[in-house]
């Protein structure tokens, strides 16, 4: 290999082509994969939702008889709203997670390199129309990790994005007065049209363009060959083999104390009651679904059981508890995408005893706590967190019970954990 | 299938404003809002007479009603089997375009609800009772009925005549709530409150600017992938070669 670091890219002796056709390099991290695919789905069911919306005969862009196939699919116009709505929600939700929690390792590089043009990338696109339009034979000008092409499309996303995001909540919760909300529709409409613009070009390269076929495994598996970085992005190929202007490594992060662990609680508690009315809750959730599944082998015997009977309506599962139960995945799939370094499965248990009495115990343990949810009339996160929230006085005496008791078979136990 | 309509005599009308109560006791309209109104008129000089009237106004349910195709995604709509203009709450927006298109500035965005209000000739107790402000019109001024059905009381009313809508030449969408009296006391009404042709900026701009760029601007980039991809086909797919 060459050891001079060039500006512009030489070709390659078929043994050097060989040898990079073999090593593979990195090109995007998990998360943007991830992210990527995400986004297909969230753009497909959104622009499909958001078309079959638009039926007016002044505004409407695409013909009836599609709209009609969507409308068939959901059922009721009603149902597109609520899942365009949802759909964006979440949306949002990721996209806003991928921004704080990656702001510094994959956004704020991402955004840096696409907003800071080069002469490269300018003569990238005119060598790119003069390959497509004129039919030339060209040399590409060596490219960062985005092409120019790339970058440009980047741009528009980039800005639209947020505006989509922005304008969405202003009409899906009426954020401000009607007279801005029309204005607030025709900005969304509008940013999502020129996203649509590049998106069929992207497509197009990604899917069926040849050369960059490439391109499109790495965006499954994250690394493309070192022969593709050369040629495609001859600039992010040198940076990556010179380490030059590589990004620093960053420090092993600390962990947050305890305390931030609290604070968001608290404030997770907070917006729950003000925007639900309900509390936190956990056990309600693994209760509802026993009745829901023993309902549904014997629905008369749960009817007739004086405590499962109680709970027993025409959705046992049809409760905010029960959608309190996905928090459980949520916070799990959240931990092994944000904390992925000490996230493992593994059986905790003390030196003394073996792994099956500790899953033994954990059973009991699980059994007589499970139980006594139900006594208590709630869980550690419905008596103490949202009961103690609220002032209940039988969160408070849970709480100090819950200590006690907690103290307590922490003495009994003690040896299981030497 | 029927057709209804209203006739509200300005002979018979006193200007009590118990239709607008009733209204509002029946559907709950927030604080100054209002889905039928009485505006006092005059006294004033019209064509040299005096005219003291009042403009019982609400939704005409017209033939051809503005805000039909002002709404984006349909919850307003015209109803086949009863002519009425109705809204389907879940599908509104709340946006307000529909609000903006009514000449007669008879919607309204419920603050509460925050969608789109307005009367719709009390459609939850048709078949039952009359409307909330026919029933409760102290001179029965106000009657209601089918237009199509000959022996309607609505249609042996207009057959006696002296029968106006509220329209101009400019703006006629085809009211279907009728008005009864002198013909002073209408031309007053119209001379008032005269129908409005209204569209609003940003639905002039979707429906002009924003619609066919996007259709042009999309479709052009989808076509020239296309064709890209055809020429693509015909020189033959081949894997990236040296570039030398």
């Amino acid at each position: 290999m060459r050891n001079e670091i060039l500006e512009q890219y030489l070709p390659l002796t078929p043994e050097e082509k060989e040898e990079l056709k073999n090593k593979k390099i990195k090109k995007h991290h998990v998360a943007t994969v991830f992210l990527h695919w995400f986004n297909l789905f969230v753009w497909i069911t959104e622009l499909i939702t958001g078309a079959a919306l638009i039926v007016s005969i002044n505004y409407r862009f695409i013909p009836k008889f599609l709209t009609d196939i969507v409308d068939g699919v959901y059922g009721t116009r009603a149902n597109i709203i609520k899942t365009h709505i949802f759909v964006g929600v979440i949306w949002a939700f990721v996209l806003i997670l991928y921004a704080l929690f990656g702001w510094r390792r994959y956004l704020k590089p991402t955004l840096k390199q696409i907003f800071f043009i080069t002469k490269d990338d300018i003569d990238w696109l005119k060598t790119k129309f003069e390959e497509v339009a004129l039919n030339k034979k060209v040399h590409y000008p060596p490219q960062d990790s985005y092409n120019g092409g790339q970058k440009l499309f980047a741009q528009v996303v980039a800005i639209m994005v947020p505006v989509i995001i922005v304008t969405g909540f202003i009409m899906a919760f009426h954020l401000l007065p009607p007279a801005l909300i029309r204005w607030a529709i025709i900005i969304h409409f509008g940013a999502v049209g020129l996203v649509v613009m590049g998106l069929s070009v992207h497509i197009y390269m990604a899917l069926l363009y040849p050369p960059e076929q490439e391109g499109f495994f790495g965006m499954i598996t994250g690394y493309i060959s070192e022969y593709f970085a050369y040629h495609h992005h001859y600039k992010f190929w040198r940076k990556k083999k010179k380490g030059l202007d590589a990004p620093p490594e960053l420090e092993p992060k600390k962990d947050w104390g305890p305390i931030f662990a609290g604070i968001f609680l608290g404030v997770v508690l907070f917006f729950s009651y003000y925007l639900t009315g309900f509390g936190l809750g956990a056990s309600g959730f693994f209760q509802r679904t026993l009745i829901a599944v023993l309902g549904a082998f014997a629905p008369e015997a749960v009817k007739a059981h004086p405590y499962m009977g109680h709970y027993w309506g025409v959705y046992p599962l049809w409760n905010f508890l029960v959608f309190m139960g996905f928090g459980l995945v949520g916070g799990t799939l959240a931990a092994m995408f944000f904390a992925h370094h000490k996230f493992r499965f593994r059986i905790e248990r003390g030196k003394n005893i073996t792994d099956i009495q500790r899953l033994v115990l954990s059973v009991i343990g699980g059994i007589i706590v499970g139980f006594a949810t139900r006594i208590a009339g709630g869980c550690t996160s419905s008596q103490a967190l949202s009961g103690g929230a609220v002032f209940s006085p039988s969160g408070w005496i849970f709480m100090l019970a819950l200590f006690a008791g907690g103290y307590l078979a922490a003495f009994i136990f003690r040896r299981f954990w030497k | 299938m029927a057709k209804y309509g209203m006739v509200i005599d300005l002979d018979r009308c006193v200007g009590c404003q118990a239709c607008m109560l009733a209204c509002k006791a029946q559907w709950q309209t927030p604080e100054d809002y209002f889905r039928t109104w009485v505006k006092h008129i005059g006294p004033i000089q019209h064509n040299d007479e005096l005219v003291l009237t009042s403009f019982v106004g609400q939704c005409n349910h017209c033939d051809n009603p503005p805000c039909v195709p002002a709404c984006p995604t349909q919850a307003t709509f015209k109803d086949t089997d009863t002519g009425i203009v109705l809204v389907n709450q879940e599908l509104c927006i709340g946006c307000g375009y529909c609000v903006e298109a009514c000449p007669y500035d008879a919607r309204f965005i419920n603050p509460v609800t925050q969608k789109v209000d307005k009367c719709d000739f009390c459609f939850p107790r048709l078949g039952r009772e009359e409307p909330a402000c026919v029933k409760t019109c102290i001179v029965s001024a106000k009657i209601f009925g089918d237009l199509e059905d000959s022996n309607s009381d609505i249609s042996k009313k207009l057959k006696t005549g002296n029968t106006f809508v509220i329209a101009t030449k400019k703006v006629n969408p085809g009211p279907n709530v009728y008005y009864k009296g002198r013909r002073k006391n209408v031309e007053a009404i119209i001379k008032t409150y005269p129908p409005k042709k209204k569209d609003t900026l940003p639905a002039k701009i979707w429906s002009n600017v924003l619609r066919p760029f996007v259709i042009l601007g999309a479709g052009a980039t989808f076509v020239g992938s296309l064709i890209a991809y055809m020429f693509q086909i015909n020189q033959g797919e081949k894997e990236e070669e040296n570039e030398e």
